[in-house]
């Protein structure tokens, strides 16, 4: 059961994740599915991240964005069911206490956008064609 | 004997004996050349005259006069069962010949792939591949011969090979990604015309360097060439193009026949473009997003980079992050395009 104190991370066994010039690229190692998200949505990403609560999170996005609290209520709780419906995070228990999140001084609100998940499929679907590849460990069979 | 009744290492050593019979047997028939992959000194050795022609031709490009007899990083044992007379002591089940598989030891330090023609077993610690091949002539991957297996050899020492093509004006690199059917081949192809070095066509070595900077590396010198193509833009090299096994619409050229001085092993990397084939006259160029840049680059090498993985990317995405990045857009008429180009890499500072 999801709540407000909900803590997330990232499946980093099955996702490799890149945000860069402001959006997020997450990919799935295993089945080549590839996703983007950008905006207030690679802003809600970032701070799953680095650990800080469904709380947290959403009061974060009503400080950086031109958002209502209950708009942004809802589309962070959308968001982040979708990506854990897409594996992409998991819900944690661990309570490590994490830096308490130093909410943005008050200034010029940006405007917002709804986050949304951006999926692409098409390299799944060939990589499903393809003759099933092993899982291979990271050995180290390096130079010497 | 059945590969499911023996570990990968015993396959690997039987497999082993079995070259070493088939040389000793037919040592008229051997060869032997040496190659710098990546700059890793190589030894390729064949058993069998017509086996040996297909084996080292993608790779003439990398030879080297320079024999490293005692400190070779890579050894690549072949032989043809057909002319040796010596068949290879191991089968997969029948239910799997028809296909292509490839499967790892627990450890995953050794693989084995198979194809109804060929058995490939490869030792990742001792740097060996043996290969046997039932006929040269039903040898499948000509233009890019173990791709998959080498690929790894090349991500073991921190280079993933990356699904890219590369040209080079001088020393400035340009790495052209994209999936399949994008235009990268015809891209490079353009490019080669007007004078460039040629790297690849759709498979790259990417490395860091020490300094930080980026270079690709070459693994083969063939290309493949949509026919259309090949007979419009490319007639020159009708004559010398050879039939591509997987794809009927595709034909390969190895450039070490007809080109050989334009050819590079390795260059720095100052360019990244994303082709895109349009049907109109006029090709143009703009600027592309970092993000836009590393989709393309992961989404087609996960598919084809056997254990890609987030290693991988965090190379991709600090090498995106570090050049400026372009789509390509490629028209019928394309003679403008290496003049672009070159304009191109001349605007961006050296590093």
């Amino acid at each position: 059961m999801i709540s407000l104190n909900s803590r997330f991370v990232p499946n980093t066994a099955e996702v490799a994740a890149k945000v860069l010039d402001g959006e997020a690229i997450l990919i799935n190692l295993s089945t080549g599915t590839y996703f983007s998200i950008d905006k207030a949505g690679c802003k809600i990403w970032e701070m799953i991240e680095k650990g800080y609560n469904q709380r947290e999170i959403t009061e974060a996005v009503v400080t950086l964005y031109d958002v209502p609290l209950e708009k942004a209520k809802t589309d962070v709780e959308s968001l982040i069911s979708e990506l854990i419906k897409e594996n992409l995070i998991m819900v944690t228990d661990d309570s490590r206490s994490v830096a308490k999140y130093q909410m943005p001084s008050s200034g010029q609100k940006l405007p917002y956008d709804q986050p949304k998940l951006n999926i692409y499929r098409d390299m799944a679907d060939l990589l499903a064609l393809d003759p099933p590849m092993p899982k291979l460990d990271n050995a180290p069979w390096r130079d010497s | 004997m059945q590969a499911a009744e023996l570990s990968h290492s015993s396959v690997f050593e039987c497999m082993s004996a079995s070259f070493r019979q088939a040389l000793n047997a037919h040592s008229n028939l051997a060869s032997e050349k040496h190659y710098l992959f990546a700059g890793r000194p190589t030894r390729i050795c064949v058993v069998g005259k017509h086996l040996a022609e297909y084996s080292f031709l993608p790779f003439s490009h990398l030879q080297t006069d320079h024999p490293h007899s005692d400190n070779f990083q890579l050894t690549i044992d072949l032989w043809d069962e057909t002319e040796t007379g010596i068949s290879c002591p191991i089968r997969l089940h029948d239910e799997l010949i028809a296909q292509r598989t490839v499967t790892a030891s627990p450890d995953s330090r050794f693989l084995i792939e198979q194809d109804p023609n060929a058995l490939v077993s490869f030792d990742r610690k001792s740097r060996h591949f043996i290969c046997s091949f039932g006929s040269a002539d039903k040898f499948v991957d000509r233009s890019k011969p173990l791709n998959r297996l080498l690929a790894l050899w090349y991500k073991d020492r921190g280079i993933p090979i990356i699904h890219a093509g590369l040209v080079a004006d001088s020393d400035r690199g340009v790495l052209i990604a994209g999936s399949g059917g994008a235009g990268k081949s015809t891209l490079a192809m353009v490019c080669l015309h007007s004078g460039f070095y040629f790297l690849g066509d759709d498979q790259i070595g990417l490395e860091r360097t020490a300094g930080g900077l980026f270079v690709g590396h070459s693994l083969y010198n063939s290309v493949r060439l949509n026919r259309d193509h090949l007979n419009n833009l490319f007639p020159e090299f009708l004559n010398v193009s050879h039939t591509d096994c997987f794809r009927d619409d595709k034909s390969v050229v190895f450039l070490s026949e007809v080109l050989p001085k334009q050819l590079r092993s390795v260059v720095p990397i100052r360019v990244l473009v994303l082709p895109r084939i349009v049907d109109v006259p006029k090709s143009r160029m703009y600027h592309a997003t970092k993000t836009e840049a590393l989709s393309v680059l992961v989404s087609s090498s996960i598919v084809t980079m056997l254990g890609f993985d987030a290693n991988d990317a965090d190379q991709m995405a600090s090498f995106v992050e570090r050049v400026p990045v372009y789509r390509i857009e490629l028209g019928y008429r394309m003679e403008k395009i290496p003049h672009l180009i070159r304009q191109l890499i001349s605007e961006v500072p050296e590093k």
